[in-house]
């Protein structure tokens, strides 16, 4: 099984802090629309960490026509450089995991830096596949 | 604005001329009033004229964020929201947390105030920074869950919503705001001031980002207090009761509240404490950033009481269970969901219904006026009726819709002797017999029988690492003991100052009065990563002691005073029946005199001139009354 982040819904408990250290590390401000890892709240009770699954015939690489985004030891990467912002990544995405960065017009997504992990308080998350 | 963490800018929205605008963030506002209460304190005491009348277009609704808001401050999720109070006709306030306090300040926004009133139902939708006001028709008479939903699909599914029920737009006196459907600012019969205006709700999406001043130590110190916070020996109670244990410990020091506070232990405590919430428990929940979850998230699978959302909380617990002499813990979870639907104050609706029962109890209510309902104590099937007649203002919940103090008044024959209230409004789930410092906590707070504005904690059990470290040693052993007066005033000019921090912060008490794991020391670090300024400790009280002072300006030009400052017969004659604090009542003038020294107020409890000099209040101080300005 390839590698991804992965995050228990019912040890969830909504709380974000994963997103806001994601915006934090990779762009230096405090702003969970930039974060490669979303909380979706259920009236069940179920916080559910959607998260990038690092396909292995991933739907984005293959819609991508700038030849930007590629694998790397198993992690999904988008490279910057190439990317022209066009986002048909982001509509090709079953998960709704790419980042569009309208200020720099790139897509970005995980790249499994692990951070979030650490500073999950519930430790609800885990790369799995490891 | 050269401070970073603020989003700069407050919106102004006029529902009357349908006028939308902007308010600066000044850096003169930063430095002095912080943000969230403070702001609100500053703002709608110069904007508001005295005579307003609460629920009139001229009162204003402020809801404001502060700096720590949508950060990684252990718990960055709070917001608090300010109007003159329609149940005090003072001072009114309220506080809430989940994720909409965040997502208005990623939408660009420190803070909403709404003035006037719009011809028809209304919402206001802010969209970054896109903001219209909507036709609500179609929602009016929708409860909060329904509201939500609504909201959502219509604009966003990613919105975050804050409303009033049907409660609101009754005019309901205890009613609230809530936000992200379960979560209350519940206080002060806020709701009732947003429904006068004909405002169903606010939804708001927030794209945008927020900037720390030192980004590259700013993970670094949060990861610090974040474990300091974490670590705390109380805060796995916390994660795994939330408040709901507090049921237990209140009723062991005889401080729990039971039959509209005749007795402060309930021979039934452990059927609605926190070891039987335990059963109906799905898990713990967190607002924005929180790393103490205290939330809960219940259900009941089945039956008559069938439900699944937010809470209980232990003032719910109380006041829907031992003030009712109610052991159905059921009903109490099933009450608590209806007030959350509605938009009620479980607090004001417990301590009505509960003043209604003892005089039922007497005879001074009888069927005649509850229109054949039994009011006998326990009598959970006539609590949960009356919750909707109260919201809907049906029958005899008209009356109750009006909060016990007025009530008593429409009612008459005695039934005023039995309302538990300071300034008009009901007293949580704090006996001021059994701890005294929460005796005069309640009596001073400007926004009414408030345990929170100065949340004395640190004498309820133990605590004397923490007490010498707070106050001081040489206040010890008195001070730690609940059932002494001495050094009382003083414990609570301490903490209602540091706690107005906390709530212009943005931040949350649980984390900082309690557990106390948090204090001076861990907001200086995180303001200076967070914003850039440079606070010290003796920085930040004289801002708590100016807002302190300011709400109280608020109030006495409202023409309150000492004799406001007052607490019910039951707590000042009425001696404690049982367990730890039996045979005693409040000595509050004791305490009252001794806090008015403290902070530079008269023996009336006015502030003196210096004293709003020396805070930067010169602008009220033309709003002292005649008579008691002093030289």
């Amino acid at each position: 099984m390839h590698r991804h982040l992965y995050g228990d819904p019912m040890t969830c408990t909504g709380c974000r802090i994963c997103e806001v250290v994601c915006s934090i590390i990779k762009y230096g401000v405090i702003s969970p629309s930039l974060a490669g890892i979303r909380i979706i709240r259920e009236e069940s009770g179920e916080d559910t960490p959607n998260t990038c699954r690092q396909c292995k015939n991933a739907s984005c690489m293959r819609a991508c026509s700038e030849n930007a985004i590629y694998s790397e030891d198993g992690i999904v990467k988008i490279d910057s450089k190439r990317c022209t912002g066009c986002f048909v990544c982001a509509d090709a995405c079953p998960f709704d995991m790419i980042v569009k960065v309208y200020s720099k017009n790139i897509a970005t997504k995980c790249d499994l830096c692990g951070e979030c992990v650490d500073f999950c308080p519930t430790g609800a998350l885990t790369v799995r596949g490891a | 604005m050269k401070y970073k963490g603020y989003a700069g800018k407050i919106l102004r929205v006029n529902l009357s001329e349908k006028k939308i605008s902007n308010v600066e963030v000044t850096d003169y506002l930063i430095e002095n009033y912080l943000g969230g209460a403070g702001f609100c304190s500053y703002i709608l005491y110069k904007e508001m004229r005295k005579d307003v009348s609460s629920l009139s277009p001229e009162n204003k609704l402020f809801f404001c964020t502060g700096p720590f808001t949508g950060t990684l401050w252990p718990q960055g999720s709070r917001y608090v929201v300010a109007a003159k109070s329609p149940l005090t006709d003072g001072w009114g306030e309220a506080h809430s947390a989940g994720h909409w306090g965040a997502e208005l300040k990623f939408a660009g926004y420190d803070g909403i105030i709404v003035e006037g009133k719009a011809k028809k139902p209304s919402i206001i939708v802010v969209i970054d920074g896109d903001v219209e006001i909507k036709d609500a028709s179609h929602i009016w008479g929708k409860n909060v869950k329904e509201t939500d939903e609504i909201i959502k699909k219509e604009f966003d599914r990613k919105m975050k919503v804050a409303c009033i029920g049907q409660a609101g737009e009754n005019l309901v006196k205890i009613s609230c705001i809530m936000n992200d459907v379960d979560r209350a600012a519940a206080r002060s019969g806020i709701g009732a001031v947003m429904g006068s205006k004909n405002l169903k709700g606010i939804g708001v999406v927030g794209n945008g980002a927020i900037e720390v001043a030192d980004k590259e130590n700013y993970l670094k110190i949060i990861k610090k207090i974040s474990e300091k916070m974490l670590s705390d020996p109380l805060t796995p109670e916390r994660i795994k009761y939330g408040t709901t244990s507090l049921v237990e410990l209140m009723n062991e020091i005889g401080r729990f509240p039971s039959y509209n506070f005749q007795k402060g232990q309930f021979e039934h405590a452990d059927k609605i404490g926190g070891e039987a919430v335990l059963r109906y428990l799905i898990k713990p929940r967190a607002d924005f950033a929180c790393t103490q979850r205290c939330a809960r998230y219940t259900c009941i699978k089945e039956g008559k009481y069938k439900y699944i959302g937010g809470g209980p909380e232990y003032e719910t617990l109380s006041a829907l269970g031992s003030r009712c002499g109610n052991s159905n813990l059921e009903s109490i979870l099933y009450g608590h969901y209806l007030c959350n639907l509605y938009g009620m104050d479980t607090i004001g609706v417990g301590g009505t219904i509960s003043w209604a029962m003892e005089c039922y109890e007497k005879g001074l209510i009888t069927k005649d006026d509850t229109e054949g309902l039994d009011l006998s104590w326990g009598n959970h099937d006539v609590i949960i009726k009356l919750i909707h007649m109260i919201a809907n203002r049906e029958g005899f919940g008209n009356i109750l819709a009006e909060g016990s103090y007025r009530a008593a008044r429409i009612i008459g024959r005695g039934t005023e002797k039995y309302v538990m209230h300071v300034k008009k409004q009901e007293i949580a789930g704090q006996d001021g017999r059994a701890q005294k410092s929460m005796g005069l906590a309640m009596a001073v707070a400007p926004r009414g029988a408030d345990h929170l504005y100065a949340f004395p904690v640190l004498d309820e059990i133990g605590f004397e690492e923490k007490i010498k470290e707070i106050y001081g040693e040489e206040y010890l052993p008195e001070i730690g003991d609940r059932l002494s007066t001495k050094y009382k005033a003083y414990m609570i000019f301490v903490n209602e100052n540091f706690s107005v921090i906390v709530e212009s912060l943005g931040a949350c008490k649980y984390g900082t009065m309690v557990p106390p794991a948090l204090f001076y020391d861990e907001v200086i670090d995180a303001l200076k990563v967070t914003t850039g300024i440079s606070y010290s400790r003796k920085d930040l009280e004289k801002i708590g002691e100016r807002i302190v002072s300011l709400n109280r300006m608020f109030n006495i030009r409202v023409g309150m005073s000492r004799k406001d400052d007052n607490l019910p017969e039951r707590f000042l004659k009425e001696p404690m029946p049982t367990g730890p604090p039996k045979g005693h009542v409040v000595d509050l003038d004791y305490m009252l005199n001794e806090y008015y020294d403290l902070r530079g107020w008269n023996e009336n409890g006015v502030p003196e001139k210096k004293k709003l000099k020396e805070l930067g209040l010169e602008f009220t101080i033309d709003d002292l009354p005649r008579g008691d300005e002093d030289a």
